[in-house]
């Protein structure tokens, strides 16, 4: 009991002497946690938002936006089997399903077109030049958002307004991973401008496919991320050139000879206030895809010429325009718009054809939309959206029509905060998955989901406890079991986070799920866990984290461990060592295999999309 | 409607680049110690600064600078403008002093005595001890942690 007595005395000793701060150090924390939030684009009435604040990015050394998601819950980081990132793919050969999932960068929609969302070239994309994240579920905001979404991903870089200079970062890693980046931004009187610059040579885990080649899901990437500003006017640049091995490809056992898909992708938008009430914003994108497959079985994509080997080359672009109006009339915050985006397939080239004839190769959707937000009184909010958009598609393909609607209450005080949602989603399928699957040509029922969202979050002093419950249900879904009419599921999050002060920091997320015919299953529970640390100690940052998740598939539990020490050597200088997945025991999932000569599946291979990887790095800011 | 207001505010996105009260509690602490001063004459020319400090009662925003105590760096452009005019005009006593906003300028120009900025997410403090010096200027224990010897 004594010795009880004295551990806790000298516990309370140790914490009241070293938490305890001075008046100018009280003020300082005071101003980081007020105006780090108040820099943030964040808008509390979008929804159900989990945000990496610029600290905690920093805490975490996330160099990669993968490195942010996998900690996210509900929608895990997932790769599919051709090395993509594809949260929704699960097992399917499908080339991209996780066209439900948007990104955003400074508010700019980034798509690739045909294939659909960004996230395909994006999701793992440098994010040195990344100032803040946010996630939201479902679509937040219909002033942003030119097709439906389950997640939205707000991606807003660095303001040289608080970063102004360089900063260079050179990356060595486990199995010759390397990685270099630099970055400059600066406000002048008139402008300010960004720019960065990284390259990327990504040495991943192989994985054994039992032959004497395994898979590799190798890359090189060079990225360019670059804007320029003025006080009304905004313009971006994005160039990514990603060159991968794509794991298993097109083989359908997932023994390639050669599997390699090289992008190329461009990115320019511009955007102009002309006045406090009225925003236009139009948006260019261009991806070329270099395939290049070859298997001793015929391919899952079959070439009239040679069923064993493809080499082609698809060219699609994407143009977006919009045009909104807000105003604030009376208790009422509106905001209305139009947007349209045109997708087309420019070309396919196949080696031994040159440019082959296709039929589908427009998609246009229009959109109108109407948002209001009611201020029933000083701390309560009444939140209606409405968006209506047609899709036109060529080659007599018939034409979709989707409704989205959106009801929501907020009530914020002090410390306490409640909103709940009313949503009605329609989401239409992607027009590559519609040109593999030449019967998805013809009509697909558009998927309606419906949800009902709630969550109450308390904040006090030093900590913030938060709960989240969504109800949702999906009506011909896109991904639910075949015959199956619909699905349906419940998830609710549990976040706690507490300061011990500036340099102590812990944070904690519980996740459960719980899914009614999903992925050709009758019942999924799914659970995950994020528990992190992070301290700071004289010139030294800790940060140690653990993402844990099961599910009822395989009861399987999967830790992956990661962590970090920095030496900020400078005021310009820092080392930082990192450790990733360091038990190796990260998420993994099943990669379906099916034997080329009997057609009967295979044991699938089981492929975690986080390497296990240890990197040293050296920035220097200047 | 004021009340209203602020909600729409909080909850609308709009992207307030500075927090008032934080704001002003910390410039306000930082001027009145390195000028020892109970009311401090401080000379901004970033409007979102202005706009802050015009609410201070500490703190009395000049039109020129030569009148000020502290002049709030918050550019380069804005430090050469005003080493120009401290070489045209040389004062005697030194004043008014110079605070940036950016680590940069703090490295720039040896004339400015401390800087008040963002790295990695988190503000950060710093003042250079020969500089404090240069200008007579002790700052009291609390401020110990936040002087650098030489930059």
């Amino acid at each position: 009991m004594y010795v009880f007595k004295t551990i806790i005395l000298f516990l309370w000793l140790f914490f009241t002497y070293f938490l305890q701060a001075s008046e100018v150090e009280t003020l300082l924390n005071n101003y980081t946690h007020k105006n780090d939030l108040s820099q943030k684009t964040i808008d509390e009435n979008k929804g159900h938002l989990v945000l990496y604040t610029r600290e905690r990015l920093e805490k975490m050394h996330a160099k990669t936006l993968k490195d942010v998601f996998k900690t996210a819950p509900v929608i895990y980081y997932h790769e599919n089997r051709y090395g993509l990132t594809d949260p929704l793919s699960g097992t399917s050969p499908r080339p991209y399903l996780s066209n439900f999932i948007r990104l955003y960068i400074d508010g700019v929609e980034v798509t690739q077109g045909w294939m659909g969302s960004g996230l395909v070239l994006y999701g793992d994309m440098n994010i040195d030049f990344v100032d803040h994240i946010e996630f939201y579920y479902a679509v937040p905001s219909f002033e942003s958002a030119v097709e439906p979404a389950y997640l939205t991903m707000f991606v807003y870089s660095k303001n040289p307004k608080q970063d102004s200079g360089g900063k260079l970062s050179l990356i060595a890693g486990s199995r010759g991973h390397n990685g270099q980046s630099i970055s400059y931004g600066e406000e002048k009187e008139k402008y300010a401008y960004m720019l960065n610059l990284s390259h990327t040579d990504a040495k991943r885990e192989k994985i054994d496919n039992g032959t004497s080649r395994p898979l590799s899901r190798d890359f090189e990437r060079t990225q360019l991320f670059s804007y320029v500003k003025t006080e009304n006017q905004i313009a971006h640049l994005q160039v990514m050139k990603k060159n991968t091995d794509s794991l298993a490809g097109f083989s359908l056992d997932a023994t390639p000879l050669v599997s390699q898909i090289d992008y190329l992708n461009v990115h320019m938008d511009y955007g102009i206030d002309f006045n406090e009430h009225w925003h236009a914003q139009i948006a260019y994108e261009w991806l070329k895809t270099d395939i290049n497959q070859e298997d001793d079985f015929p391919l899952i994509i079959n070439n009239p010429l040679s069923p064993n080997r493809i080499t082609s080359i698809t060219k699609s672009s994407t143009y977006s325009a919009e045009l909104s109006y807000k105003d604030t009339i009376g208790k009422h915050r509106i905001t209305s718009g139009i947007k349209g985006r045109w997708k087309s397939l420019d070309s396919v080239s196949l080696d031994g054809f040159g440019n082959i004839p296709i039929s589908f190769t427009k998609e246009n959707i229009f959109s109108l939309f109407f948002q209001d937000q009611y201020a029933l009184s000083s701390v309560e909010l009444l939140t209606f959206g409405v968006e209506y958009s047609k899709l036109y598609r060529n080659d007599s393909i018939n034409d979709d029509a989707l409704l989205q609607l959106r009801l929501g209450y907020i009530f914020t005080s002090e410390s306490w905060s409640y909103k709940t949602y009313l949503y009605r989603t329609m989401f239409a399928l992607d027009p590559l998955s519609r040109q593999i699957n030449t019967q998805s040509l013809n009509t697909v029922p558009n998927q309606v989901t419906k949800a009902f969202t709630q969550e109450v979050s308390y904040t006090k002093d030093n900590s913030r406890t938060r709960l989240m419950v969504l109800l949702m249900q999906d009506q011909d879904g896109l991904v639910q079991n075949i015959g199956s009419g619909k699905t349906q599921y419940f998830f609710t999050i549990f976040n706690y986070d507490y300061d011990f002060d500036m340099d102590n920091k812990v944070n904690l997320q519980l996740y459960y799920a719980r899914y009614k015919d999903i992925f050709n299953l009758d019942k999924l529970e799914d659970f995950s866990g994020y528990l992190s640390l992070s301290n700071s100690y004289e010139k030294f940052d800790f940060y140690n984290a653990v993402i844990w998740h099961q599910n009822s598939i395989d009861d399987i539990n999967y830790f992956d461990v990661t962590s970090s020490i920095s030496w900020n050597a400078s005021e310009n200088l820092t080392f930082t060592l990192k450790g990733q997945n360091l038990l190796d025991k990260a998420k993994a999932t099943g990669l379906f295999r099916i034997s080329p000569t009997t057609g009967s599946f295979l044991k699938p291979l089981s492929i975690s999309p986080i390497d296990q990887r240890v990197t040293f790095e050296v920035e220097y800011t200047f | 409607m004021k009340k209203i207001l602020v909600l729409f505010i909080l909850t609308y996105g709009q992207l307030v680049a500075l927090d008032k009260e934080s704001t002003l509690k910390f410039y306000q602490h930082i001027f009145t110690a390195i000028t020892s001063a109970h009311s401090v004459l401080v000379y901004v020319e970033d409007p979102e600064y202005r706009e802050v400090f015009m609410h201070a009662d500490k703190i009395l925003l000049t039109k020129r600078m030569k009148d000020s105590d502290v002049i709030v760096l918050t550019s380069k452009a804005m430090l050469e403008k005003v080493l120009d005019q401290k070489e045209l005009h040389p004062q005697k006593d030194k004043k008014p002093l110079l605070f940036a906003t950016d680590y940069h300028i703090l490295k720039d120009s040896k004339e400015v005595i401390g800087a008040f900025y963002w790295k990695k997410g988190r503000a950060q403090l710093l003042f250079v001890r020969s500089r404090l010096k240069a200008y007579g200027i002790v700052l009291s224990s609390e401020y110990q942690k936040f002087i650098i010897d030489e930059l």
